[in-house]
């Protein structure tokens, strides 16, 4: 815990020692991304179901809150939590679904339907505004205070990446986080331990939309803007990108992963002309010789001389 | 009728892409158990490097030969150098293969750049072809016909030679295969590299239709998907059937119900996976 | 008479066009010890596999107590009091015994669900863990990741995970397979030592060893029951014979 509360500390010290509006935002995005690789690794790093269509979740909240807004002429409130709701209902049926299959299966089932959903942001124009997105967004006053500026947006969606970094790591440590690795690992064996892995898994799935849904409304207030591309196959390929290249299964994994991503973007890409080249050949590389992530990979070679490896399946209870 | 009949070539002429694309596709996904992420992207870089050829004045079906052969190098160092080294972990191979495509489509960016290019038809055959009452390209006509060239070269080599036998017991059963004497890894950089041999060439052919772009790539990947699943993995027939299907889905639903062109595609994919995952014409998993 | 804790009737399993089990009826009395015995490809794991519902039968029913399990997914029936071990070992290989343990009684317990617990400081699940490792001596390295075990002892975690779930019917599958002769030994006395409350089902070649503990013998071959009696009656069988000496 004091890990969380330092780091909480250090983050929180960063738009007053950065100052610049460029490397504020920078965090913001970071931060977003954080919390959305941190959802996918419900259920690709602790679930072992890869899924390829995880944006689905992350754009229909955005989609959702900006319709009720934009055009519905809801509160910003009521619609933020009804996007968030559409987000988990719409992970609700397609993880009932995708999980009729497992593996290969459920990858495609998963890129079928999170394309089906783009294919409707990008074809049902007179809803979504097609290509073009929705715009017109403004920020509303939280609890009185004008979230505008960038410093303001960051520190909201700094306290919402707390919240969610500690309940998924909460949920990592209870007996259902525990009930979820051990499906991964031996499904069989959980079965004839009595446990119904086809719902430990649906839940993890709703579970892990409800997050993706808060992370896209979130990038959806940050942008003032929501477009197809949330929806992609391009997005739900990033944040796999995220979680394998930080580390599968950790808890720090995706968040590493998710900001390498994000600052190579918006970073290295002012001198690295092909910075998606760099990180495609650094995924291929981490994919070929160190598997498990950079996260684990360093820590393991940082400690050689306690023996490392994989994450046990459940933490260890003390002995009586 | 005139539309009708239009539309229904129009659909044809898509399908013989289609087949172009998703054959490939489904014996490497038959052969080696796993979905190829980056063969949208090879679709792309033979259209790009097919571009080069004909602007280095070379006749189009040069290029289209070129960019079969440039494919099918990097089929071979990419199956070789990559995917041979985790050759038991399929899933690390999937994301090695997504790797693979993003590498490929920044750089195909980088040499080609962003604006969307063209690659004419061949000058001979330019304009349209009288069919009755009908009035047709003739590229679309050459199309076709490359495209069921390819079927059924392509059906020859599977079903009547000795090697289509072996790709043939390594897609019903590796592990029988390989106590067979079937060096099922060689056989996998085989169909890896005439996959992606296959894919370039129908990039370079598809291009005077659909000219290249960046994003083509994930443009054309979901299609084979489709015609894949539709059609059952690691089946040539159900490709042809499901080129068809799709081809015609596609063309008319483009026609029809633009809004939700891109539903009607992908529903039947998302159904035939969660009622009969094998496909239409796959075979059951074990 | 004795009651019949686990029935099976007309129980019928094929792969592609092979009957894998055919026509099995087999009726357990409870706290019963019966050894399925039957040549190598007979049918034995198959008819584990159709009691547990990994595999679903073609044909015929199963019943616990009279209540039917035949279309009950694995849990279900694990729920009902049906525990097994595997001839090929699935722990989990990077926690340690304790952990593996602490799984299996998770799994019968209400609070698997429990998202807001933390695992890690169960005291009570550890406690009980440590106590069924004491009843298969694994208890001196409970905190072991099981990678780093000996093939015996891995063997002994097998049981021990059945054994925690409190069954009802005991399924082991080949529990000395692999096993060097102390470790033989040492099972045997465990299996011995399971509660007379618990009805067993053994698979089993070691003949020596399997014979001592069983007190009925079913006998299956290609699928089929050739025998099935008391121990003694069914050593003496003439078609057991055939099919063993053939061997």
């Amino acid at each position: 815990m004091k890990h969380v509360v330092i780091g909480t500390a250090l983050l929180a010290l960063v738009p007053i020692l950065l100052g610049s509006n460029f490397y504020i935002n920078l965090g913001t995005q970071i931060l977003i991304a954080a919390i959305f690789a941190s959802s996918y690794n419900m259920i690709a790093g602790w679930g072992g179901l890869i899924s390829f269509g995880h944006a689905a979740f992350f754009g229909a909240a955005g989609y959702g809150a900006a319709l009720l807004v934009l055009k519905g002429g809801f509160g910003h409130l009521a619609a933020a939590l009804l996007g968030i709701l559409f987000a988990t209902a719409l992970a609700g049926v397609i993880g009932a679904l995708a999980l009729r299959a497992t593996g290969i299966g459920f990858l495609m089932i998963t890129l079928a339907l999170g394309q089906i959903l783009w294919g409707l942001s990008y074809r049902w124009v007179s809803v979504t505004g097609g290509d073009n997105g929705l715009t017109g967004l403004t920020r509303p006053k939280l609890l009185g205070l004008s979230i505008d500026g960038a410093g303001a947006y960051y520190y909201l969606t700094l306290a919402v990446a707390v919240v969610a970094f500690l309940s998924i790591r909460q949920f990592a440590g209870s007996s259902l986080g525990a009930s979820l690795r051990g499906s991964r690992d031996q499904p069989r064996r959980m079965s004839a331990l009595g446990f119904d892995v086809w719902l430990i898994r649906w839940i993890t799935f709703v579970y892990a939309g409800f997050w993706a849904g808060v992370a896209g409304l979130l990038f959806l207030y940050y942008h003032r803007f929501v477009s197809p591309h949330s929806l992609s196959i391009a997005e739900s390929a990033e944040v796999l990108l995220m979680v394998i290249l930080g580390g599968a299964g950790t808890l720090s994994g995706p968040i590493v992963g998710a900001a390498i991503i994000v600052l190579v973007r918006n970073l290295v890409s002012a001198y690295v002309e092909h910075w998606p080249m760099l990180l495609g050949a650094l995924f291929l590389l981490v994919i070929m010789f160190v598997p498990e992530g950079l996260v684990p990979g360093l820590a393991t070679r940082l400690r050689a001389l306690r023996p490392s490896g994989r994450k046990p399946t459940i933490p260890a209870p003390p002995s009586a | 009728m005139h539309a009708w009949a239009v539309q229904t070539f129009n659909s044809v002429a898509f399908a013989g892409l289609l087949f172009l694309l998703a054959s490939g596709f489904t014996l490497i996904f038959g052969l080696m158990k796993i979905p190829n992420m980056a063969h949208g992207a090879c679709f792309m870089l033979g259209a790009y490097v097919g571009y080069s050829v004909i602007q280095a004045g070379l006749p189009f079906f040069v290029a289209v030969a070129a960019a079969g052969v440039a494919l099918a190098l990097l089929g071979a160092i990419v199956e070789r150098v990559v995917l041979r080294r985790m050759e038991a972990n399929e899933f690390a191979q999937v994301l090695a293969t997504v790797g693979i495509g993003f590498i490929i489509a920044d750089a195909s960016l980088w040499i080609w750049g962003g604006d969307a290019l063209q690659i004419p038809e061949p000058a001979w055959l330019r304009g349209p072809v009288r069919m009755g009452d009908l009035v047709v390209p003739k590229y679309r006509i050459a199309l076709i016909v490359c495209a069921a060239v390819a079927a059924l070269a392509l059906w020859l080599l599977v079903d009547k030679t000795r090697l289509g036998a072996m790709i043939r017991a390594g897609v019903d059963n590796p592990n029988i295969a390989r106590a067979m004497g079937i060096r099922v890894s060689t056989l996998s950089t085989f169909v890896f590299c005439l996959g992606s041999a296959l894919v370039g060439m129908g990039g370079v052919l598809g291009a005077p239709i659909i000219s290249i772009y960046p994003g083509l790539d994930f443009d054309m990947l979901p299609l084979a998907f489709i015609v894949v699943i539709l059609g059952g993995i690691g089946s040539l027939a159900g490709a042809f059937v499901g080129s068809i299907v799709i081809g015609f889905i596609y063309t008319f639903g483009q026609a029809w119900v633009a809004d939700l062109a891109y539903v009607i595609l992908f529903l039947p994919m998302a159904l035939v996976l969660i009622v009969r995952p094998q496909g239409l014409f796959g075979r059951p998993a074990a | 008479m004795s009651q019949t804790i686990l029935r099976l009737s007309a129980v019928s399993k094929s792969f592609g066009g092979v009957r894998v089990v055919s026509d099995v009826d087999l009726a357990v009395a409870p706290g019963e010890r019966r050894l399925i015995l039957g040549p190598n490809g007979a049918g034995k794991t198959t008819l584990f596999n159709l009691i547990t519902g990994d595999v679903a039968c073609d044909h015929g029913s199963i019943s616990l107590n009279d209540a039917e399990l035949t279309h009950l997914p694995t849990a279900r029936r694990v729920r009902a009091g049906l525990a097994r071990t595997y001839q090929i070992l699935s722990l989990f290989p990077h926690d340690s015994l304790r952990q593996n343990v602490v799984l299996a009684l998770l799994g019968l317990s209400r609070s698997r669900w429990n998202p807001f617990d933390v695992l890690a400081t169960r005291q009570d699940l550890g406690g009980e863990a440590d106590r069924i490792l004491a009843t298969v001596h694994l208890d001196r390295i409970a905190d072991r990741a099981v990678a780093q075990c000996t093939y015996g002892e891995k063997r002994r975690l097998e049981i021990a995970l059945a054994l925690a779930q409190r069954p009802k019917v005991l399924l082991l599958d080949e529990p000395l397979a692999g096993l060097s002769q102390a470790e033989r030994t040492d099972t045997q006395r465990l299996l011995a030592s399971i509660p007379p409350s618990v009805t067993v089902l053994l698979i089993e070649h070691d003949m020596d060893i399997a014979l001592t503990l069983a007190e009925r013998v079913t006998v299956l071959h290609l699928g089929e029951v050739i025998a099935d009696g008391d121990r003694d009656a069914v050593i003496r069988d003439p078609r057991v014979r055939e099919v063993y000496l053939g061997e």
